[in-house]
């Protein structure tokens, strides 16, 4: 019960969230392009679309010799709705029950940040992880590379 | 009762005050939880859409990826176009310029256009870029669907706050249905019917409990109501019985209430009497006896004042005034006695003490005083006052003969005709048996002292009629002057029955004065 509570409570915060989005001048996007990037240590050189597609739907992906962890970054709506429309092609409900879907079955689920500091920090910690986020963002940040431009 | 009284009357009811209590916890809760529900359902309708889009613009590039011949790409987006599916749809290539005016879409309604744009990357076999498909998808029916629901759940929410109210109207006229019973039966309680015992059938703990509490109480009541009645009839009949007056005041003198006793000794009737004032039961010049100066009663304790009737004669009025103090209230009572049959007793006292009850003449006791009187005025005037000291001769006979009720019409008699021998301020007593005392003050002469005993013999030798016959009876009579004789009463008398004596050794029927 306690847990129905807190989804109701999510759901209503993520909805206003998206209205305050949604009401303020909506400036349509220009041409938001996303970049696949990994720490700038990464042994992985670059990655396809399909790749990074079936990489966040949970399947295994190796690229130069090393098995591709994704981590989801949640800290940018934006940057997600882009990513879902252009890469996985399924609505953020659709990405959560087929992650859910993918659990039950035994595989693992990327692991979600919500704050751009802990991904930075996740993804220098690891050579195998690679992430998201929008273009004009990832050329502005250090101490990654963009191995995708999608 | 107007229709604005029963509506205030209705709102200040239990069942009003929940039904208020119920539209404002409804008009709160009931839009919050159907705003989130339709917010949860938007959001769903919306996310379903998206996804629909997505995958179906992923099914187009994916289909035109597999041969982007420009025919085919034609042909595939003229289908999509044909079935409604989609509201535009066009391909560029890799090589053309991008977008112009189409805007790709992230959210729901972004834009204001009503349409979701989407451009969607086509891929070769062998990964590479060769164009981007550019599809909108209509978000109207989406948009509809949403406003119906709004619409519904408006609806469902009226409802269910009508019914809400309609239940909560009906459960609370049931709920409170044994607390009006209850105040109806307090009701008939506190219009007397006391006596009526307070029963309720409700199943309710605390109605029942209240029930309960009220009866006690009134169990209660009626007690303290028998005692208070027992009491105030107690005090009624020491009021109504009581033989003094008893009459209450404010402090302003004016009477508040009085019992029987005070109408009898007033002669008026208690309605005649409360709220007037206690001065008109007194004569006027002793009304500041009573009365203080600012108008209130003088506390007073067995005080003689002169009371004044309802008919204007006036009595001796014996009061006593207190003062009482009840709810910080100052009150008087007034005790009031008719004292006029004890005036009239003393009198009488007075007169039994100093007359003679047989002939009414002054009794030995009333003559010293008359004799000692007489003896200040002659010394004072220097003149003589005589004493004659008389016996009756031969009653004895007749109160032997004809008995005591005759001997005594013949001393009522004698006192008659002593009183006929007398001048203005002569005094005339009888000392016991038959023997009789004048005393004659203001005498010029010793011969004045004559005249009246010769007088006195004359009158008592005339004939007493007795049982239609006639007696003859004498006097004997000894005088004694002052100052000649003696200086007191004492000695004047002594000396005047010696000459008495020396008249009656004589034969009787004569006078002597004393000689030493």
């Amino acid at each position: 019960m306690e847990h129905g509570i807190a989804f109701v409570i999510h759901k209503i915060a993520i909805l206003l969230a998206v209205y305050v989005l949604l009401s303020a001048p909506m400036a349509r996007a220009e041409e938001q392009r996303i970049a696949i990037v990994v720490n700038a240590e990464s042994g992985i050189k670059a990655i396809s679309a399909k790749q990074v597609r079936r990489a966040y739907l949970g399947a295994s992906i190796v690229l130069n010799g090393i098995e591709v962890r994704p981590l989801l970054n949640q800290s940018d709506q934006l940057a997600v709705e882009v990513f879902l429309q252009r890469i996985l092609f399924m609505s953020a409900e659709a990405y959560e029950r087929q992650l859910i879907a993918h659990s039950f079955q035994g595989g693992s689920r990327p692991r979600a940040y919500e704050n751009m500091t802990a991904l930075l920090t996740a993804l220098h910690n690891d050579n195998a992880a690679i992430t998201f986020m929008l273009y004009d963002t990832a050329i502005k940040t250090t101490g990654i590379r963009i191995i995708g431009k999608l | 009762m107007s229709r604005s009284t029963r509506t205030r009357r209705f709102f200040s009811s239990y069942t009003g005050r929940m039904l208020v209590g119920m539209l404002a916890i409804h008009t709160i809760l009931v839009p919050l939880v159907f705003v989130g529900v339709l917010l949860i359902l938007q959001q769903d309708y919306q996310s379903q859409f998206i996804n629909n889009a997505r995958s179906q613009s992923y099914l187009l590039a994916t289909l035109i990826s597999e041969d982007p011949k420009p025919a085919r790409i034609n042909s595939i987006i003229s289908d999509q176009l044909l079935a409604g599916q989609v509201q535009l749809a066009e391909f560029k290539r890799a090589d053309a310029p991008p977008g112009g005016d189409f805007k790709e879409d992230f959210f729901f309604g972004q834009g204001g256009d009503r349409i979701y744009h989407i451009i969607v990357p086509v891929f070769g076999p062998d990964d590479q870029l060769i164009g981007n498909l550019l599809v909108g998808f209509d978000e109207t029916p989406v948009d509809e669907h949403i406003r119906q629901t709004y619409r519904t759940g408006l609806l469902v929410g009226v409802g269910f706050i009508f019914l809400s109210l309609l239940f909560v109207f009906f459960f609370g006229h049931l709920l409170t249905r044994s607390v009006r019973q209850l105040r109806d039966a307090a009701g008939r309680i506190a219009n007397g019917n006391i006596n009526e015992r307070l029963t309720l059938a409700t199943n309710i703990n605390e109605v029942q409990d209240l029930a309960l509490a009220l009866e006690h109480m009134r169990g209660k009541l009626v007690s303290r109501e028998r005692e208070i009645a027992l009491h105030a009839a107690r005090q009624s009949a020491v009021l109504d019985t009581a033989d003094e007056g008893i009459i209450t005041l404010d402090e302003h003198s004016n009477i508040q209430s009085l019992n029987p006793a005070a109408e009898n000794i007033f002669g008026y009737r208690e309605e005649e009497l409360i709220g007037t004032s206690f001065s008109r039961l007194l004569i006027p010049s002793d009304i500041q006896r009573f009365v203080a100066p600012d108008g209130q009663p003088i506390p007073l304790s067995h005080h003689e004042l002169t009371g004044l009737r309802k008919t204007g004669e006036i009595f001796f009025l014996l009061l006593s005034v207190s003062e009482g103090n009840v709810s910080n209230t100052r009150f008087f009572t007034v005790m009031a006695r008719d004292n006029s049959e004890r005036h009239i007793f003393e009198s009488e006292l007075e007169y039994l003490a100093t007359h003679d009850t047989l002939t009414g003449l002054p009794n030995r006791t009333l003559l010293y005083d008359r004799l000692q009187q007489a003896i200040t005025l002659c010394a004072r005037s220097k003149k003589l006052a005589a004493i004659l000291f008389i016996d009756l001769d031969r009653f004895k006979t007749i109160n032997d003969t004809l008995g005591h009720s005759a001997g005594d019409n013949v001393l009522k008699d004698v006192a008659v005709r002593l009183r006929g021998c007398l001048r203005e301020g002569d005094s005339v007593a009888r000392n016991g048996g038959d023997e009789f005392t004048l005393v004659l003050p203001m005498l010029n002469d010793p011969d004045d002292a004559i005249m009246i005993a010769q007088k006195v013999l004359s009158n008592l030798g005339q004939s007493f009629k007795l049982n239609n016959r006639d007696f003859f009876i004498g006097a004997s009579i000894g005088i004694s002057l002052y100052p000649n004789d003696g200086g007191d009463v004492d000695s004047l008398l002594k000396n005047a029955d010696t000459a008495m004596y020396q008249a009656k050794a004589s034969g009787g029927n004569a006078y002597r004065f004393y000689s030493a």
